[in-house]
């Protein structure tokens, strides 16, 4: 493919009939939305399901993507939504999904973040929807306010009103892990921020 | 402001920290904070809560997961016909050809088109010994119908269902659901334990030699146990059910509305054992609406 095409390039070529270029722009993405739905979801094979039918629906449907958002949002948009909507059909279902080691990092580096990455997980599995997914977006992959309410599709005070009343609730989850806080964690913000910045 | 406690609630706490309350209500935040040292300590917790969540470690999508969702996109048609050949094919000629070379579907309806001709007298010689479907308006409407245009498309009265006619054998049966109008409609919800036929063609699903090898499979609330297992939702009508063989062995083809996509439908192959307590599925697939 020689020089590294820009998503919306990518986006346009996989409209025009290219049967490879959505592949790549899955490839490109994959890990934030798998990270996005698992931390939703709480669940490996829902998130799989999940996430799979997402791009099924995004490949079939790019055709109406309007350049409105950054590819990136867009595609996050359709997983969320779909982990959203997986979240309140579980009505005959345990509200509570038990986390697995699937949610863990595959080499963690140390027992310490290996236990923050359990707690986290079984905190998030309390919280409401519309709040986990906020939360997720916002304060684990490092979105803004502004993306995450364009992802949502709701106002931006809206995004920050469920992260409150999320945090609110995660606090008597968490707050024994704050006595250890990692700067491991700060860095690492940091470069998501970076990161989301260049795309 | 405060609560019974005579403390600030962490969520008012919370709001405050995202400039989310009232002048007044701010200002009222800010005065109990200047004397309550508890209350402060929970706003500098709740101001460390992101920081907590950001530490977590990033899961990367394992190997399995993007290998499944490669070969899912991969499945599907490309957008626009992107060669002149392809463009003059029709849609639904155009999927099938992509998923499988025209030399196979040439051998493949010709080795059909063969015993299609038996089966289809055979068919005709004993209507009622074939094949049973529980979607009873269905099946009517599959034996009365014909289906000219899928040359792939088994006959409907056909017993046993492969891999390379599931497809088109599902988008037979449920066209000509449509076209009977009697059975269960676009993802239409029903009272769960409610399947089509039971309703509509006021005949429910008699036990026959099908229903017998399928065991629970063939009365209604085993069906819908089957369904529950494999979807995790109750209430899920399927759009047609076909008790029949798949690849040999009994099975039921059900074929259930797709939650994600209007466009498709969702194909489970089931074995005997779909129950309840395991979904004993052989065959997950998503055919496209005729």
């Amino acid at each position: 493919m020689g020089e590294p095409q820009t998503d919306a390039v990518l986006l346009a070529a996989h409209v025009a009939g290219d049967p490879d270029a959505f592949a790549e722009l899955v490839r490109r993405h994959r890990d934030r939305l798998w990270a996005v739905a698992l931390r939703t979801l709480g669940d490996r094979e829902e998130a799989a399901d999940a996430v799979q039918d997402a791009l099924i629906s995004a490949y079939r449907a790019a055709g109406s993507f309007r350049g409105d958002s950054a590819v990136t949002t867009w595609l996050h948009r359709v997983v969320v939504n779909a982990c959203v909507d997986r979240i309140r059909r579980r009505t005959s279902r345990p509200t509570v999904p038990l986390p697995s080691e699937d949610i863990l990092d595959p080499v963690p580096d140390t027992a310490g973040r290996v236990e923050t990455a359990l707690d986290v997980a079984a905190a998030l599995a309390t919280l409401p929807p519309e709040q986990r997914a906020a939360l997720v977006l916002v304060d684990m992959q490092g979105w803004s306010v502004e993306e995450a309410a364009g992802i949502l599709g709701v106002a931006p005070g809206t995004i920050k009103s469920r992260c409150a009343r999320g945090r609110a609730k995660l606090l008597p989850l968490l707050r024994h892990l704050r006595n250890h806080p990692t700067s491991a964690g700060v860095a690492s913000v940091q470069q998501q921020r970076d990161l989301q910045g260049g795309t | 402001m405060t609560s019974d406690t005579g403390h600030v609630p962490a969520e008012v706490l919370a709001d405050a920290a995202e400039g989310l309350l009232a002048a007044a209500e701010q200002s009222a935040v800010d005065e109990h904070l200047s004397h309550c040292t508890d209350c402060r300590q929970v706003a500098v917790d709740l101001r460390d809560i992101p920081t907590l969540l950001a530490a977590a470690p990033s899961p990367r999508m394992p190997d399995d997961v993007a290998m499944r969702i490669d070969a899912a996109l991969q499945a599907e048609p490309p957008l626009s016909a992107p060669t002149p050949r392809e463009a003059i094919t029709t849609p639904a000629r155009a999927r099938r050809t992509r998923r499988m070379p025209v030399w196979i579907g040439a051998a493949a309806a010709a080795v059909l088109g063969v015993t299609g001709a038996v089966l289809g007298l055979r068919a005709l010689a004993a209507p009622e010994s074939s094949t049973s479907s529980i979607s009873g308006a269905a099946l009517e409407a599959d034996r009365a119908a014909e289906a000219p245009d899928t040359t792939l498309a088994a006959p409907p009265d056909s017993r046993d269902y492969t891999a390379d006619t599931l497809d088109e054998r599902v988008q037979a049966l449920v066209r000509t659901g449509d076209a009977d109008g009697s059975t269960a409609g676009e993802g239409r919800e029903a009272a769960p334990g409610t399947l089509p036929g039971s309703g509509t063609s006021g005949e429910p699903a008699a036990p026959g030699q099908d229903e017998s090898s399928l065991g629970t499979l063939g009365t209604p609330a085993g069906l819908a146990a089957c369904i529950e297992a494999l979807t995790g939702r109750t209430g899920v009508t399927p759009l047609a059910v076909d008790v029949a063989t798949y690849e040999g062995q009994p099975a039921a083809i059900l074929v259930l509305p797709d939650p994600t996509d209007d466009a498709y439908l969702d194909v489970r192959v089931v074995g005997a054992a779909c129950s309840a307590s395991g979904d004993d599925l052989i065959v997950a697939t998503r055919v496209p609406r005729p």
